[in-house]
């Protein structure tokens, strides 16, 4: 149920926002080297950090793997992946922002390196209530040739106070949320949920290479 | 204030319909990302023994509940098994790469590494 809260208020937040920037690029125009390349394998890598909290890379590394599968990619196992990058110094993303992908598919047999950044992790209190926000940006490159196939950011304001406005609805919601205040991992998902939809389908998905068509809110620009 | 109802239960809708919309997952999680996090968030003997419980639980249920065996989850479960158990980790390596081909340079390293270590010992 809370689960169902959370979705209606993040589907009300990016209507909101669809509403003000209403610009809609096709899959396959916003990232056509994914439908060239097709990578069927993704490295992901550490998260990056940007923000206040130490303990989120971590944290959000065990909700990445689900949604990208789904999505019909092949996931390098993280619990994998990070104890071997860790055995070769590597704990953050940002030291191989510069490092040749290309080593990587010799290495772990990865197409493409996932880089996740986290630019929010936070939670703000205030007299009459607070949030959680929870925000990321995505960056799939490419280990063939360095290129980005994909990008996309989103963040999430989980409002906590449940009095904007009163009614129903906001009974609900602040009783739903009481108990789990700053539990950011379920925003973590929906992130990631708003964010994997926006990738195009991979190997193992229905959807693989028939999704060129759909639609997605453009971004220009990562961070 | 009745329009804004409207858009609400509309958008409830469009919610729900979503919901019903993740049966059709691929694979079968079943508690994968709680036990996941457990253990990654307080790392100890009981949650580590959890996680391989639920991994397990996923391996052998996959089949009865008509989805496939998620990517990584016998990587995974090998390598918590590496230690007190090679013989069942290099049957879980080999499990993964049957599953998914494209493991294969990683698991093959994997397995390399129980190998090196069953000479050291």
């Amino acid at each position: 149920m809370r689960k169902i809260i959370l979705l209606l208020l993040i589907t009300t937040a990016s209507l909101l926002t669809g509403c003000a920037t209403p610009n809609y690029v096709t899959k396959q125009a916003a990232y056509p080297l994914m439908y060239q390349q097709h990578p069927l394998s993704i490295l992901v890598v550490p998260a990056i950090n940007h923000s206040t909290a130490a303990d989120a890379p971590e944290l959000y590394s065990t909700t990445i793997a689900t949604p990208l599968a789904e999505a019909g990619y092949y996931v390098l196992p993280l619990p994998i992946t990070n104890m071997l990058l860790q055995q070769q110094g590597v704990v953050d993303g940002e030291q191989l922002e510069k490092v040749d992908a290309t080593k990587f598919q010799g290495l772990f047999g990865a197409d493409a390196i996932l880089f996740v950044t986290i630019n929010q992790w936070d939670t703000n209190y205030y007299i009459t209530g607070g949030n959680v926000t929870v925000g990321a940006a995505f960056r799939l490159v490419s280990t063939k040739d360095n290129e980005e196939l994909w990008h996309y950011s989103q963040t999430i304001v989980y409002d906590t106070s449940g009095n904007s406005g009163g009614g129903l609805l906001a009974a609900i919601i602040s009783t739903a949320i009481s108990t789990a205040t700053t539990d950011y991992v379920p925003i973590a998902r929906t992130v990631n949920g708003i964010v994997v939809n926006t990738l195009p389908a991979g190997k193992y998905n229905p959807h693989y290479d028939k999704d060129g068509a759909v639609t997605i809110l453009e971004q220009k620009q990562v961070n | 204030m009745r329009k804004h109802n409207t858009i609400l239960v509309a958008l409830a809708l469009i919610v729900l319909g979503g919901c019903a919309a993740n049966n059709n997952s691929i694979y079968y999680w079943g508690n994968y990302s709680q036990t996941a996090y457990e253990y990654q968030k307080s790392p100890s003997e009981s949650s580590r023994q959890a996680h391989v419980q639920s991994l397990t639980a996923i391996v052998e249920n996959a089949v009865a509940q008509h989805k496939k065996i998620p990517p990584g989850i016998c990587a995974e479960l090998g390598m918590l098994q590496a230690q007190n158990s090679p013989k069942l980790a290099l049957q879980y390596f080999n499990q993964e790469k049957s599953l998914f081909p494209e493991s294969a340079p990683l698991m093959d390293r994997l397995i390399n590494d129980l190998h090196k270590d069953a000479r050291s010992l």
